[in-house]
């Protein structure tokens, strides 16, 4: 080997050696198209739910009937996957190990199922009775065709459904979606993402919870147009307190609507929405910044923005008969409010505490 | 609007103990992971007794490694020199380190590695911000660094025996160390005994393979470009690449166990 030859095969060494420690990083440069979402979050959640709905009353219809009779049934399915199927009035607890923390089975209960406190369970949870989920426990999912409660402290972290009512307890949280056919109740410091239900309740509601009544007449406000027949109302427009608006408000800058105001219309400001207490709107609230919508409101129509919502006490989102949404990245909602519809929170959502406030 | 009664009932029943306190809850986990711990100090400690014991036989290596190397490459009068280790633990040990008489910078070169750091300041402001500070930095230090040697009556800061004596004594203190390290930082992450010891001794494989190509990498260098460009080399391919390396090498076991998925 000559020098010369011997040079550059040092040369290629020395690459070699410094580019070894970045082949890692050469695979994620060079990866094309992003990994395709699992199956589980690529299906919408109410097809999650279904097909769960299905698999249970095709593979498991027989073994619950035989729970209610013989007892509790242990076993796996063609995958090897354990299940525990439970009869009427059998206990988990008694089946689990002593000092059991985890537990990898799916569990079916043909009359109430009890989930123990602090118990992670990493499989799907069916109860054709109520579902109580215990303090600090973990579970993935729960369908039940009765009630379901959360304990304090306890989480779900894919889905919820139940045919009757959900309440979750003081700090439980809802991760991904929950949904009850009757009614949703979430103590104060629990967290939520989606929820969806004829009525959601948030906290304690007040101990007279009647609305106030609106004063007989009030003034009209008529909102200024903008120059030049250019659609909106400008850039800031400040509702007086006590006024009625029979039009949509459309604004550039901040919304502000007074106190006791009463809005036929939409509500649209590309930054900020700030209303009063004790405000009616007949219709939507979009705003690409945030909404704060002062205590005893209520809003018939949707109410979507971009970054956060402050719903103040005792306000109200939809109605019984009207199906309503309550959408935002942020949502923090105080004690007594009630929703009717769907709320869903993208990144973060809370029933605030108002015994502490944030200083 | 409802009535006055209140709505939240909290109604999961509790078929387990109340909550337990928090120290409580840390001596049951303790109690749970107490074998695990262990075990991951017994792999850290015996990488480490195990990467101890055979330094004689690494040294061995190194030493038919560097003089092959310097026997093949254009190196003229370079020498193997083995140097003690002036750390007090290790002064009986003997480290591979190349003898390479230089010949004082001329003024040729001073120019050339002024030059150079003056074209490497004014490249850097056309790059984004990430690298432009770190680059400008580099040329001013190098500049700096070429300008002290050369006011040195001896040529340079230090000889290249103790620079590549240096870079040695770190690469094996890093190799020593490397298992506390993985331990602190990818034992927590991964919890598979054999992926762990496979990560260490991968990066250790790395580090003992690669010296004796750097060192003599660096004697190169410094034979082409006088005794002026060490003090960058040291800064630049020294120490720094070498933690910079095991972190690229670590970040990349610690996916393993993701990547699966």
């Amino acid at each position: 080997m000559t020098p010369l030859q011997a040079l550059l095969a040092f040369i290629a060494l020395c690459l070699l050696c410094l580019l070894l420690p970045l082949l890692p990083l050469l695979r994620t440069l060079w990866r094309g198209t992003p990994r395709p979402a699992p199956p589980e979050q690529q299906a919408e959640a109410s097809e999650r739910v279904e097909e769960f709905r299905r698999m249970v009353h095709e593979q498991f219809a027989h073994l619950l009937h035989l729970a209610r009779d013989s007892g509790p049934i242990r076993g796996a399915n063609e995958n090897g996957r354990p299940f525990i199927v439970l009869g009427i009035s059998n206990h988990l607890a008694e089946l689990l190990p002593p000092g059991s923390r985890r537990l990898r089975s799916l569990v079916l209960a043909a009359g109430h199922l009890d989930i123990p406190g602090e118990l992670i369970c990493d499989r799907e949870l069916f109860a054709e009775g109520r579902i109580n989920v215990a303090h600090n426990a973990l579970i993935k999912s729960a369908l039940s065709q009765r009630d379901i409660a959360i304990g304090r402290r306890a989480r779900v972290t894919r889905w919820v459904r139940t045919e009757r009512r959900l309440d979750v307890a003081e700090g439980g949280q809802l991760k991904g979606w929950a949904s009850a056919a009757m009614e949703i109740a979430l103590a104060r410091r629990a967290r939520f993402e989606q929820l969806r239900a004829p009525r959601i309740v948030f906290g304690r509601l007040p101990e007279d919870a009647r609305r106030p009544r609106q004063p007989d007449t009030v003034a009209r406000f008529d909102p200024p147009l903008r120059r030049n027949g250019q659609p909106g109302n400008g850039r800031n427009l400040t509702v007086p307190a006590g006024h009625t608006v029979k039009a949509d408000l459309l604004v550039s800058g901040k919304l502000v609507v007074g106190d006791g105001c009463r809005i036929i219309g939409d509500l649209r400001a590309d930054k900020s929405i700030v209303i009063g207490r004790d405000v009616v709107i007949e219709g939507a609230a979009y705003a690409d910044g945030p909404i704060s919508i002062g205590p005893g409101c209520l809003i018939n129509g949707p109410v979507y923005s971009r970054s956060e919502v402050q719903l103040g006490a005792a306000s109200e989102i939809g109605s019984s008969t009207h199906l309503s949404t309550l959408v935002a990245d942020t949502l923090l909602i105080s004690e007594g409010c009630i929703a009717h519809g769907s709320v869903w929170a993208l990144h973060h959502g809370e029933v605030l505490d108002e015994r502490s406030p944030p200083a | 609007m409802n009535t006055a009664e209140p709505t939240i009932q909290v109604i999961a029943t509790t078929t387990a103990p109340p909550p337990r306190s928090l120290f409580q809850r840390y001596r049951h986990l303790l109690q749970g992971r107490i074998a695990q711990f262990v075990l991951a100090l017994v792999i850290a400690g015996g990488l480490s007794f195990l990467f101890w014991r055979i330094l004689p036989l690494l040294y061995r290596f190194w030493d038919h490694s560097l003089t092959a190397l310097l026997g093949a490459l254009p190196l003229a009068d370079a020498q193997l020199v083995t140097i003690n280790i002036t750390i007090p633990a290790w002064s009986d040990l003997e480290t591979a380190a190349i003898g390479l008489p230089l010949a004082p910078p001329d003024l040729a070169m001073l120019s050339i590695h002024l030059g150079a750091a003056a074209c490497l300041y004014l490249c850097a402001g056309k790059l984004h911000a990430p690298f432009r500070s770190p680059l400008r930095l580099l040329a001013v230090f190098h500049a700096l660094c070429v300008l002290g040697s050369f006011a040195l009556p001896e040529g340079g800061l230090y000889s290249i025996e103790e620079h590549t004596r240096s870079l040695s004594i770190f690469s094996q203190g890093l190799l020593l160390f490397l298992p506390a390290v993985m331990a602190l930082t990818h034992f927590i992450v991964e919890r598979s005994n054999e992926r762990r010891i496979l990560a260490t001794v991968l990066i250790a494989a790395y580090l003992i393979v690669t010296l004796p190509v750097k060192l003599a990498a660096h004697a190169l260098l410094i034979q082409t470009a006088s005794s002026l460009a060490m003090p960058t080399l040291f800064l630049v391919f020294g120490p720094a690449f070498d933690i910079f390396v095991v972190t690229a090498l670590y970040a990349w076991a610690v996916t393993w166990r993701h990547g699966q998925g």
